[in-house]
């Protein structure tokens, strides 16, 4: 037998499927008898598989900066009609870093960090954009983590957040950390460090949970509609206890008077491009003005810590001045956010993306919505955990505005 | 069906204004916009960028290993193809024209970019728990420290699942150059691999 180069070669167009059917079924039949060539085909599986696991898949790129970038190549290519052919002039460059280095100020007045300059600006940028951290309540062994993204954001590259409070892990550095992490609202239950048990861990059979997840500025489970939420309450069926005590935690609330603003009575959600509207509130907006409860149908309730370590990536509206505003600014800083995760159908108006992964305990649900302007801009969630099993559905409720996802 | 597929099929099935590669209708007459954009027919070109642009940045992002270098490489990959197109005489598939562009492209930032960063951004695509996060993170990082050709002959073959007749068409080298060098970028990610873990 010879193993030598050309035969590794053979063995690695076999295992890539390259070979013609006659040779690799002859081969086939040799590698099924040598165990050394066995052994090498099992290394090139096993290498391939890793790299494949670790196949990464890129950000949508928002519609905004592909325009961006068509915009340029044509220009830089000379192909664009009235554009420059080559370059800019150097007033003009002057002028776009006089601009930049406006807008740069303008937004750290804001408060917020400014984009990257990535072409002319679009009226899709001035969504707002957050990044939430999310964990799941009454989960013993759960850890979850849910990014949310909105696409037409520039400078907001999500970044991955690992569970924070891993058993006996130290927490990352936050080298851009502006301001000091909280403490975390309530102890949690150490999660299973990753790696560790040599073999298969039972799994329990688990009813389905709620995961909430909270962004700053905002109350547990605040919805624009609370007709909206009592649809999904319903249509979802998450049927647990908890489900039903926090429909009843939401219309006590309203009796009580703790809602700011009542809903409209049909729970119809207003047109989000009528009148312009530079709105404090949204309107028939419902918002829960006291501090969330700490339990649930006597389910302790593990509130997600508002924003921890990724302050800087708190809210960001890259409007410029005077544009647009009016739809981003009350959201940025009212927004309010609800992931759930079902395994039930979605509620009409909610776009939901099933995981093409059919891995434990994984969601991503993506909402795209038409902002008026010709653009599309899109929110994504992403949960994750440990233990739970199943493709699951996660429902997306992002913003002021959300209603219409 | 990829995420990305599923994505934008959702927003064009629900009517949204966003172009798409995978839009049924664009895919017929595919060969009328391709002449047009050979042209330089405006319309056409932008049908041509719209078309290729996520299957091109999902390879740049892969090579580079980051959204904003992605997003550079993509558009000197559509300046390159714009201005070549009248010369395009579609002896290859476009895409695979466009992969060559993108791929040089990407390599020679590659190339001028040293140490390769690993992956910043979060990993849209976790489908489990931390650890498989980890791991997916050792296999990157692995990744990151082959050079530049071997990184992108592993990229092309198990992340853009190209055959082998496609790589050497992308990286002009011969079928025998594609198996060697996808021989010596396995067993050297494996050696990085290890030694990393």
């Amino acid at each position: 037998m010879i193993h030598k180069w050309r035969m590794r070669a053979r063995l690695q167009s076999y295992t890539d499927g390259e070979l013609p059917a006659a040779s690799r079924s002859a081969l086939a039949e040799h590698v099924a008898e040598c165990p050394v060539c066995a052994g090498a085909v099992r290394r090139l599986a096993q290498t391939d598989h890793l790299l494949v696991q670790g196949r990464p898949m890129p950000p949508l790129l928002s519609p905004a900066v592909a325009h961006a970038l068509l915009e340029r190549a044509l220009a830089e290519a000379g192909r664009h009609p009235g554009g420059p052919s080559r370059g800019w002039p150097l007033l003009a460059w002057g002028l776009t870093a006089g601009l930049v280095v406006a807008a740069t100020g303008a937004a750290a007045w804001w408060g917020i960090r400014p984009p990257r300059d990535h072409g002319p600006a679009s009226a899709a940028t001035v969504l707002p954009s957050m990044i939430v951290t999310a964990r799941t309540y009454a989960g013993e062994e759960t850890e979850a983590y849910t990014a949310i993204r909105n696409s037409s954001q520039r400078g907001l590259a999500p970044r991955k957040r690992l569970p924070e409070d891993r058993a006996g892990e130290p927490r990352p550095p936050q080298e851009k950390s502006a301001t000091p992490r909280p403490e975390p609202a309530a102890p949690r239950a150490p999660a299973t460090p990753p790696g560790s048990g040599s073999g298969e861990r039972p799994r329990r059979a688990r009813p389905p949970r709620y995961r909430i997840a909270q962004a700053p500025g905002s109350s547990l489970c605040g919805t624009r509609s609370a007709a909206w939420w009592g649809r999904l309450t319903e249509e979802v069926e998450v049927s647990e206890a908890a489900a039903i005590a926090l429909q009843d935690e939401i219309r006590q609330s309203a009796e009580r008077g703790d809602l700011e603003r009542e809903l409209p009575d049909d729970g119809a959600p207003a047109d989000p491009d009528a009148a312009g509207a530079t709105r404090e509130q949204p309107e028939g907006g419902l918002r829960l003005a006291r501090e969330p409860e700490e339990s649930i149908a006597g389910e302790p309730l593990e509130r997600s810590d508002p924003m921890v370590g990724i302050s800087e990536e708190v809210a960001v509206a890259s409007a410029p001045q005077g544009e647009a505003v009016a739809d981003a600014a009350p959201s940025a800083a009212t927004s309010q956010l609800l992931v759930m995760v079902s395994g039930a159908p979605e509620p009409p108006g909610v776009t939901v993306t099933r995981s093409p992964e059919s891995k434990s305990g994984y969601a991503r649900a993506i909402a795209l919505r038409q902002d008026g302007r010709g653009g599309v801009t899109w929110t994504q969630a992403t949960v994750t955990s440990e233990e739970e099993e199943g493709p699951r559905l996660a429902l997306v409720m992002v913003g002021a505005e959300s209603p219409w996802w | 069906v990829s995420f990305l597929e599923t994505t934008y099929s959702q927003a064009l099935g629900r009517g949204l204004s966003c172009s798409s590669p995978f839009d049924q209708a664009g895919a017929t007459d595919e060969q009328a916009w391709l002449a047009a954009a050979r042209q330089g027919e405006p319309w056409a070109l932008e049908r041509f960028y719209h078309g290729y642009q996520p299957q091109v940045y999902a390879l740049c992002y892969r090579l580079l290993g980051r959204a904003e270098d992605a997003e550079d490489a993509v558009q000197a990959t559509f300046v390159r193809a714009f201005r070549a197109l009248p010369r395009f005489r579609g002896d290859s598939a476009p895409r695979t024209w466009l992969y060559r562009i993108a791929t040089n492209e990407a390599l020679g930032l590659l190339r001028r970019r040293k140490p390769l960063p690993e992956w910043t951004e979060e990993i849209p695509g976790a489908p489990d728990g931390a650890g498989a996060v980890v791991e997916r993170l050792a296999v990157r990082a692995a990744l990151a420290r082959l050079s530049p050709e071997h990184r992108a002959v592993l990229v092309l073959r198990l992340w853009e699942e190209l055959s082998y007749g496609e790589i050497a068409a992308v990286l002009g080298i011969s079928l025998s150059a594609v198996k060697m060098r996808l021989n010596r970028a396995r067993e050297q990610f494996r050696r990085q691999y290890e030694d990393g873990a």
